[in-house]
This record gives structure tokens, C-alpha cells and sequence, in this order.
């Protein structure tokens, strides 16, 4: 084993200058930036859903969105706060009020139609489109996630992921609210959270 | 060591929050004295919580403030003067780094010592601090205190090093001399049954007072001088008695005299 003197000799000799990370919110408000990118993007490809302004009308509807769009919000600054070592774990309850609120207004649609005996036979269900587009927006999303955190998020790794993946599932989920005309919340959230273990 | 039954996860988690339940710094420091007066942050005295919260838990709470004014602005002046040697060895400053790791090492082997307890286990802990520190010190802002980001690593790295020691330590059992004398034929042939109960019917048969000889003195484990005041026989009766006794359970038994 080397010596801890000799380690720090080591050490020293090899401080080359590093990259201060910037503040986190700063960080976060990146993320964010390119999540909403994301999602322009997708809108401008798919197209938003037909009913949006019918749904619209309904208050558990748009309480719901506007929960995930929070919670998508929250969880993501609290992730980027988490995963430096000097800050409060406490931080990662941030998110839990709007995500309560975004549970509780959750249906369960997607889990129930993923294929559907049709006039035509054995059809594939609205449930498998929704579920690429799951895979299209939130794969991109945690994935620059790991990279933003690849460094800063070994020490309390379970929190930091936990965090994270709420994050990205609440804001896939409000994306499919608006293109999508079932509700794949419960979906999202078990596509998300499963994902990490 | 061998493979053995591992323990319950309850047995675990017990055993890790014994590991790791807090030292009070208060009954720590007269024993440590030199390691924790060299580090420059200030313990605070944890009284009223003491032997509730696990260390785990703790981030800027255990370095709180100091008592008097004086060493308060000590304090802050050595955890600026850490911050600033932080910055410049993050712009590449390599003398600036050494000094701040020399400087951080006892503190670090300070917390260390409060939860493991071989030598050797201490310096790896202390080493892979080190390692960590190195590793993400650009996640340190030098606006911020340096001390609540040190220790919250060493705290980490500490717990980690703990569960894998338990981890490891709960797959393993001791060989014992039960696993040795029960593995092997040989040293339980004393307990088979059929010698022994000849061995009790022959002692049964014996005249009451040789009987009484070798219940007392071989089996009782009694000495000469309890035994001859139990039965107020003198010594040499007993002697008597007990070679007496002997010679018949060995003809009884079809022991073989020994050869004059």
C-alpha cells in the first residue's frame, strides 16, 4: 500500500487545473432549456392532441399538468443541488408537494390498452405510440442528465437517481398529456423509476 | 474462515447502525487529543443528542459553532485560508494542493478513527478521502465554506468503507473448537454409548466404599482432603479405595493388566 505522504506527493503533482462546475441552478435551468427544446421539437413533429382544448375545460386535467410541469421543474433543481456533496439532502423533498398533488390526478389509461382487436384484427394500441414517444423524450433527457452528473453524483448515488428520474418522468409525462390523447402517467413513472434499479 | 450463514438483514442493520452511531466528541477528545486539536474545524459538543442520530446524518451540524468569539474568528479564518488554497489548486496550483492536503489529512484521519477501528483500516479510509477530494474538487465553490464539503465526503466515503466491512463480515464465521472436535470422528468417540454404560453398570456393581472413592474423586472431580472430610475416611483409605477400584473396573472391562 503507498503511503499517505506519498499519495498526497501524488496527488499534487497531478493538480491540473480543473473546471469549476457552474452553480446549480444555473446547471438546472440548462437542462430545463434543452427539455423544452425537446419538446418543441416533438410538438412540431407530432403535433399536439386533438382534444387538448376540450381537455383544457377540465380542472383535474390542467391541475395535473401544471403538477408534473412543476414537479419536472422541482425534481430537476433539486437534482442538480443533491448531487453536490455539501448540500442538505433535504433538498430532495423539493418535489414532493407538487408531486402529490400530480399523483393524485393521475389516471390509469396506457396500462390498459396496448392492443386492441379492431375492425381490422389484432391492431397495435394507442398505448405503443405512446410509449415511443416515452422512450423519445426521455431517453435523450437522462442521458444528459448522467453526463451533467457523471462526476458529482457518487456519493449519495441512490437519492441523486431517485431524484432524477422523477424529474425526467414528470416532464415526459406532461409532454404526452399534451400530444397524446391517454393518460400515461402511471406509465411514465414506472418506465422511469423501474429504469434505475 | 469459511462460507457460513449469513445474517438477518435486521441482525445487519443493527450491526451497521452500532458502527456507525456517533462518538460524543466530548468524551472522544481528551483520547485523540492531538488529532483533533491539529484539524482546524471545530466538534461540536453533541450533549443533547448524543447516541440518537447516525453519524451518516451528519453534514455541517457536527461543525457548528465554536464556543468563544475568538475561536470563532480562528476558525473561519482557517477555513477561508482552506477555501482559497482550494481555488488556486483548482486553477493547477500544485504546492497550493499539497499544502491543502496535508493540512485536511488529520482532520480527515480524525473523523476516521472515531468509526473503524484497525490501524490499517483507518489509513485506507483517510486515503480514499484523499482520493475523492481529488477526484470532484471542481464541484467545490470557493464562496461556500470548505469544511460542511470535506466533511460531508469523508462522512461518505467512512459509511461506504463501513457497510462493505459489515457486508463482508456478515458471510463470514469463526472456527471455533466446537467446529473442530464436532467435524471429526475421533475426539467424540469418548461420548459413544455403549463404553459408557458399561462403564456406569461396572462403577454400580463396586463395594459401596470403593464406589464412593471414584464417585468423589473421578467423577465429583473432588480433591483427597474434600473428599476424605465428606466421608471421614483418611487419605490413604481413599487411595486405597480408588486403586482398588480401578484394578476391578479394568477386569471387569477386560482391560489388559500391565505388563510388570
Amino acid at each position: 500500500m503507498i503511503s499517505t505522504p506519498d499519495l498526497i506527493a501524488a496527488l499534487a503533482a497531478d493538480a491540473n487545473p480543473v473546471r469549476r462546475l457552474r452553480p446549480p441552478l444555473c446547471r438546472a435551468g440548462n437542462w430545463l432549456t434543452l427539455a423544452l427544446l425537446l419538446l418543441i421539437l416533438l410538438g412540431l413533429l407530432h403535433g399536439l392532441r386533438p382534444d387538448l382544448t376540450e381537455h383544457l375545460q377540465r380542472p383535474v386535467f390542467v391541475l395535473g399538468t401544471l403538477a408534473a410541469v412543476a414537479t419536472g421543474v422541482l425534481a430537476a433543481v433539486s437534482f442538480f443541488l443533491i448531487s453536490l456533496p455539501d448540500r442538505s439532502r433535504l433538498w430532495a423533498l423539493l418535489p414532493a408537494p407538487s408531486l402529490a398533488v400530480w399523483v393524485s390526478a393521475i389516471g390509469y389509461g396506457c396500462l390498459t390498452d396496448w392492443i386492441s382487436i379492431g375492425p381490422h384484427g389484432l391492431q397495435i394500441g394507442e398505448a405503443f405510440r405512446c410509449f415511443a414517444t416515452l422512450v423519445l423524450i426521455s431517453a435523450p433527457l437522462s442521458l444528459a442528465m448522467i453526463l451533467m452528473t457523471r462526476y458529482a453524483a457518487m456519493l449519495r448515488p441512490a437519492l441523486v437517481t431517485i431524484v432524477g428520474s422523477l424529474s425526467v418522468a414528470a416532464i415526459t409525462a406532461t409532454a404526452l398529456s399534451i400530444f397524446h390523447s391517454i393518460d400515461a402517467s402511471l406509465m411514465i413513472l414506472i418506465w422511469n423509476l423501474g429504469a434505475r434499479y | 474462515m469459511v462460507e457460513g450463514p449469513r445474517l438477518t438483514p435486521l441482525a445487519g442493520w443493527l450491526q451497521l447502525y452500532n458502527a456507525v452511531r456517533p462518538v460524543p466528541i466530548g468524551r472522544l477528545r481528551p483520547k485523540r487529543g492531538a488529532l483533533a486539536r491539529s484539524s482546524t474545524l471545530r466538534l461540536r459538543k453533541m450533549s443533547s443528542s448524543r447516541g440518537k442520530r447516525p453519524v451518516a446524518r451528519t453534514r455541517k451540524a457536527d461543525y457548528t459553532a465554536p464556543r468563544s468569539s475568538a475561536a470563532a474568528a480562528a476558525g473561519s479564518d482557517r477555513d477561508q485560508v482552506r477555501a482559497a488554497l482550494m481555488a488556486k489548486a483548482q486553477a493547477g496550483n500544485s504546492e497550493a494542493y499539497r499544502q491543502l492536503l496535508n493540512d485536511i489529512t488529520p482532520f480527515v484521519r480524525a473523523l476516521a478513527v472515531r468509526r473503524l477501528r484497525e490501524a490499517n483500516e483507518v489509513e485506507d479510509a483517510v486515503q480514499d478521502v484523499l482520493l475523492t477530494v481529488h477526484r470532484i474538487r471542481h464541484t467545490y465553490d470557493p464562496v461556500r465554506p470548505f469544511a460542511p464539503w470535506l466533511a460531508a465526503i469523508a462522512n461518505r466515503r467512512i459509511t461506504d468503507r463501513l457497510r462493505r466491512q459489515i457486508r463482508a463480515n456478515s458471510r463470514l464465521v469463526p472456527l471455533g473448537l466446537n467446529h473442530e472436535t464436532l467435524s471429526v470422528a475421533e475426539p467424540n468417540s469418548e461420548a459413544a454409548g455403549s463404553d459408557a454404560a458399561a462403564l456406569r453398570t461396572a462403577i454400580e456393581a463396586l463395594p459401596s466404599g470403593q464406589r464412593q472413592a471414584i464417585e468423589m474423586l473421578k467423577l465429583g472431580e473432588m480433591s483427597l482432603k474434600e473428599a476424605a472430610a465428606t466421608t471421614e475416611m483418611s487419605i490413604a483409605a481413599l487411595k486405597g479405595a480408588t486403586h482398588r477400584a480401578l484394578a476391578t473396573l479394568k477386569k471387569r472391562l477386560g482391560y489388559p493388566r500391565r505388563s510388570p
